[in-house]
């Protein structure tokens, strides 16, 4: 996995956009920037390189889930790997989640150990399918 | 002529109306009879709809709301959402200042492990480093507590519409100062006082 990647954190709360900055840096990924909900977010993803986009859900304006549906019907982003970090845990929820495109979900409260998990994961998954093409 | 008869007149003529276009294949006259006899139907349903109406309307004017007057209720609900409000400011700056302290601890550590230190010193480094990010971690019941706040917020603020909507609203003596009214806020409560004022007061009182 390439520490290097530009990674966009998009949550309202100022505190878990801060939690979940600390939780990457751990883990050696430093090339962090934020935005506060879905709107700012894909304005940022249009003007800006970026590898990974870490969501919340529930944000006012433009929520997780329209952002990652954006994502996907924008040619230029429709492949960036979005893992969703969310509060959000019914069924209904994360079967909509997986079938707008997501490539990890993580419910919170969350652990240091489970971000790493889910951030292999999509990363061993992005790399198979590479070596598939 | 009692007003059923003269009803069932209408309803004939309607009628007659009706055929008459028809067997003259009329079709804008028939559309037109047609529409005239659904009016002649609905418009005793509309004046009972009216009765009702104004019924209610009357019944709501006399019903005891003040009810949400004497406690002050409709004073308290949008006291109670800025109450909710500042909880999620709150928090957010005790989390704030916990992270600061993290991160200061963190730098400090990263310091001492860039030190020549005892060999016995490294798996405490280790310790501490992950010591300090579950402290992190812990900040985000800030964030999944703030989400339910909100939602009571949510709660509150259309409890507010409905009962504005049924015309209960505030009235300007109907503030209401509770005995112990927990944590000042800002803007809310403009009585509360600062230490430095608390302090002129004692002083003034001759503490």
């Amino acid at each position: 996995m390439d520490k290097n990647m530009n990674i966009l954190i998009v949550d309202d709360f100022s505190t878990m956009r801060r939690i979940v900055k600390n939780l990457l840096s751990d883990l050696g990924f430093t090339r962090t920037s934020e935005a506060e909900d879905g709107g700012s977010a894909l304005a940022h993803l249009r003007a800006n390189h970026c590898d990974l986009v870490v969501t919340d859900w529930n944000m006012p304006g433009m929520t997780g889930i329209d952002l990652l549906k954006a994502i996907r019907a924008d040619a230029k982003l429709a492949k960036l790997p979005v893992l969703m970090v969310t509060a959000e845990a019914k069924r209904e929820q994360i079967i909509d989640a997986a079938q707008s495109g997501v490539n990890g979900y993580i419910i919170k409260p969350f652990t240091a150990q489970t971000l790493q998990e889910k951030l292999n994961k999509i990363f061993e998954r992005i790399a198979a399918t590479a070596a598939a093409a | 002529m009692n007003p059923r008869n003269h009803r069932n007149e209408d309803l004939l003529r309607l009628l007659d109306a009706a055929l008459a276009a028809h067997e003259h294949e009329d079709d804008s006259a028939f559309q037109a009879a047609a529409d005239a006899l659904v009016q002649w139907r609905s418009r005793p349903l509309q004046k009972v709809l009216g009765r009702l109406a104004q019924e209610l309307s009357d019944s709501l004017a006399t019903v005891p709301l003040p009810a949400a007057h004497d406690a002050g209720l409709v004073h308290d609900l949008p006291d109670a959402r800025s109450r909710l409000d500042y909880v999620v400011y709150m928090t957010e700056q005790a989390a704030h200042r916990t992270l600061d302290g993290v991160e200061a601890c963190r730098r400090h550590v990263d310091a001492l492990a860039a030190r020549p230190l005892p060999a016995a010193c490294a798996p405490l480094l280790e310790d501490m480093r992950r010591e300090l990010s579950e402290m992190a971690l812990a900040q985000e019941y800030q964030d999944l507590t703030g989400q339910i706040i909100r939602r009571v917020i949510g709660v509150v603020h259309r409890v507010e519409s409905a009962l504005s909507e049924l015309g209960v609203r505030a009235s300007a003596d109907g503030e209401t100062a509770p005995e112990l009214a927990g944590p000042a806020l800002p803007q809310v409560d403009t009585c509360a006082v600062s230490q430095h004022d608390a302090d002129a007061l004692l002083s003034g009182l001759g503490l």
